[in-house]
């Protein structure tokens, strides 16, 4: 059951996007969510479209995979798109009954869910092509300035490196867990909520322990090999920026730098 | 016995620096130079050359000094490096390992769970450590590598006090330790970023690690599963990858704390095969403590902790004819030492040591056929 586990939502092929440098894609997507928010008109939509499309094609993930980020958020879209088109005052397009559909409350709804949509199409494509590993090597590197101020950026990455080390272990071992209180008559299936949730401590205690366990074994383990923080350390996995991280920030200015100037010179209201 | 000491410490190029002028201030009183008194006490013809001699290893000393003094000053920039400045205790290479009167209290009990333990390891040994569960096997492992420190008494590894604080990073380059639990000692997502991770710490220039990493893979036979994630491994492989993170960091002793204990018989043997040719090839210094008689009979030199104090030592053949006292320490023998003492018991003359079916055999014939 554990042998094919994928952490996050890695999605692992080989591809430019994925070859680009963590720490660089962590910044283009910071820039991808500037771009959506100050995009105000669907011209400037159009364009992030085209380009997600040609991101997205260049990494080799599949379409259908892409869209699976968006499938836990149908609800709050519909909800967005109409509580946005029936509670916005402006001019009246048309009405039903009550209920009153102006110009304005159709522009921000199909603007308000265009956003959510592209903000979680884009972070996907992060994630999707970038594995944990690297991710919180990129994140580690990012806030490295950031230690001045004594922020623990790399305990922050240890942390999360060893997060990662243990999902698998500590899985298995909820899994034996689980069949070993099943074997002594443990029901975790059967019930309501509460009586199911209740069922989940004699699973949970024992968990606890050995985590807790684990980490004091860790502690020690890591000690014995000389670690003592992030002071003087060198890497192994070493984070290289190539030509192609500087066309993707290329891309991605002129992409910002086209909303712009389309929120300029294209008015407001003429294509909704 | 100087001069070799500093040739076979990895740090040699830092030696070879010290090295003449540390000839230079002891002069006088030095047991090597006084060795080549007494031979030119003893070849008077030869005094101009032997004088020529040592005059040209101090130069040629000098020289290598020189040469690597680029590769010194990076290297102190490492923290690792920079604290090798503090002295060195014990000259003699002999020794890897010596706890003199070593006590030890958990802080919060009241009682000892080592009660005065002194002990000596040489260069090269393979010492196993047995006891009974609460024995202070575990924490004597622990004290080894400076992860905890004597309450009274000393430790000595490598020449360098555990005490001091400043040679603790050190202490557990040269002493490796590999402990029981496999799932809870590898640290990366990745065997070779784990393998890696002593390098990281100590501060190993990257193209030096890689070429580390892979040899240490190598001499675990674990290379072809370099890029695999650790929970894809069997137990055995895990403690493999354990040994091989050690070994990369050069150590001159591994202490293992129980690292069978976990596993099946296959992965047992897996490790047990590891780490006794890394002993024989490479010369590493051995601590293993376990409670598998099979594993302590196959060192070179068995110590039984009890209840905090050493109760027997000696070759395994010598301490497995003290069938009772194991037993009563809540200790097994090897079957065939156990059948021994029954046999001996019941008036069958057969000599003290006998640890295989082979040796047992071998003894029986010569006594049921004595002309052969």
């Amino acid at each position: 059951m554990l042998n094919n586990i994928t952490l996050g939502q890695y999605y692992p092929v080989d591809s430019v996007i994925h070859r680009l440098d963590p720490r660089m894609k962590i910044c283009l997507t910071i820039l991808m969510i500037i771009c959506v928010f100050l995009c105000q008109n669907l011209t400037g939509f159009l364009l992030i479209l085209l380009f997600v499309i040609g991101a997205s094609r260049l990494s080799r993930v599949p379409f259908r995979v892409m869209m699976k980020g968006l499938k836990p958020l149908r609800f709050i879209l519909i909800l967005t798109f109409l509580l946005n088109l029936f509670f916005t005052s402006g001019t009246e397009l048309f009405h039903v009954g009550f209920v009153v559909i102006t110009r304005e409350g159709l522009r921000q709804s199909i603007h308000y869910s265009l956003r959510l949509i592209f903000l979680v199409v884009s972070t996907s494509l992060m994630t999707l092509t970038t594995s944990p590993i690297a991710l919180s090597d990129g994140l580690e590197m990012l806030l490295s300035p950031l230690k001045v101020i004594h922020f623990p950026a790399h305990e922050l990455a240890m942390m999360m490196s060893i997060a990662l080390r243990f999902i698998p272990t500590l899985l298995e071992e909820t899994d034996k867990i689980m069949k070993a209180q099943k074997a002594r008559g443990a029901d975790f299936e059967s019930g309501n909520l509460l009586n199911r949730a209740k069922a989940m401590i004699p699973l949970l205690v024992p968990l606890f322990v050995s985590a807790f366990r684990r980490a004091g074994d860790l502690a020690m383990a890591m000690e014995a090999r000389c670690y003592h923080g992030g002071e003087n350390r060198t890497r192994l996995r070493v984070l290289h920026i190539s030509r192609n991280d500087f066309i993707a920030l290329g891309a991605m200015l002129l992409l910002l730098v086209l909303i712009i100037l389309v929120n300029i010179f294209v008015p407001k209201g003429l294509i909704l | 016995m100087i001069y070799s000491f500093f040739n076979n410490s990895s740090m040699s190029h830092v030696h070879h620096f010290i090295f003449p002028l540390y000839i230079s201030f002891k002069l006088p009183t030095d047991p090597f130079i006084s060795l080549t008194d007494a031979i030119i006490r003893e070849y008077p013809h030869s005094h101009k050359q032997l004088r020529l001699f040592l005059i040209f290893v101090n130069l040629f000393h000098a020289l290598k000094a020189v040469s690597s003094y680029a590769t010194i000053v990076s290297a102190c920039r490492s923290h690792v490096y920079r604290q090798r400045s503090c002295q060195i205790i014990s000259m003699t290479d002999e020794k890897s390992i010596q706890a003199e009167h070593v006590e030890y209290i958990y802080e919060e009990s009241s009682d000892k769970v080592l009660k005065g333990v002194s002990l000596e390891v040489r260069k090269g040994e393979f010492v196993a450590i047995l006891g009974h569960n609460g024995s202070g096997k575990s924490t004597l492992a622990k004290l080894l590598n400076a992860l905890y420190l004597p309450t009274a008494g000393r430790i000595i590894v490598c020449g360098m006090n555990t005490s001091e604080d400043a040679l603790t990073w050190d202490i557990r380059q040269k002493a490796g330790m590999i402990f029981q639990n496999p799932d809870n000692q590898i640290v990366a997502t990745v065997v070779r970023e784990d393998v890696a991770f002593g390098l990281e710490n100590m501060g190993v220039p990257h193209d030096e690690m890689v070429r580390r990493i892979d040899k240490a893979l190598e001499a675990v036979h674990m290379s072809e599963r370099a890029d695999s994630a650790p929970h894809m491994l069997s137990g055995g492989q895990k403690q493999r990858v354990a040994i091989a993170g050690v070994l990369a960091m050069e150590p001159d002793i591994i202490i293992a704390d129980e690292s069978t204990a976990m596993l099946d018989p296959n992965g047992r043997k897996e490790v047990l095969d590891v780490i006794h040719r890394l002993n024989r090839e490479k010369g590493i210094t051995v601590v293993w403590i376990t409670h598998f008689m099979e594993e302590a009979a196959e060192a070179d030199r068995v110590i039984v902790i009890n209840n905090g104090d050493i109760a027997l030592a000696g070759t395994p053949n010598e301490v497995f004819s003290h069938v009772d006292e194991m037993h009563q320490m809540h200790l097994d023998v090897p079957p065939m030492a156990s059948l021994a003492n029954e046999l001996r018991n019941d008036g069958m003359p057969l000599p003290a040591g006998i640890l295989t079916v082979d040796e047992m055999t071998e003894e029986v014939c010569r006594l049921l056929c004595p002309s052969n």
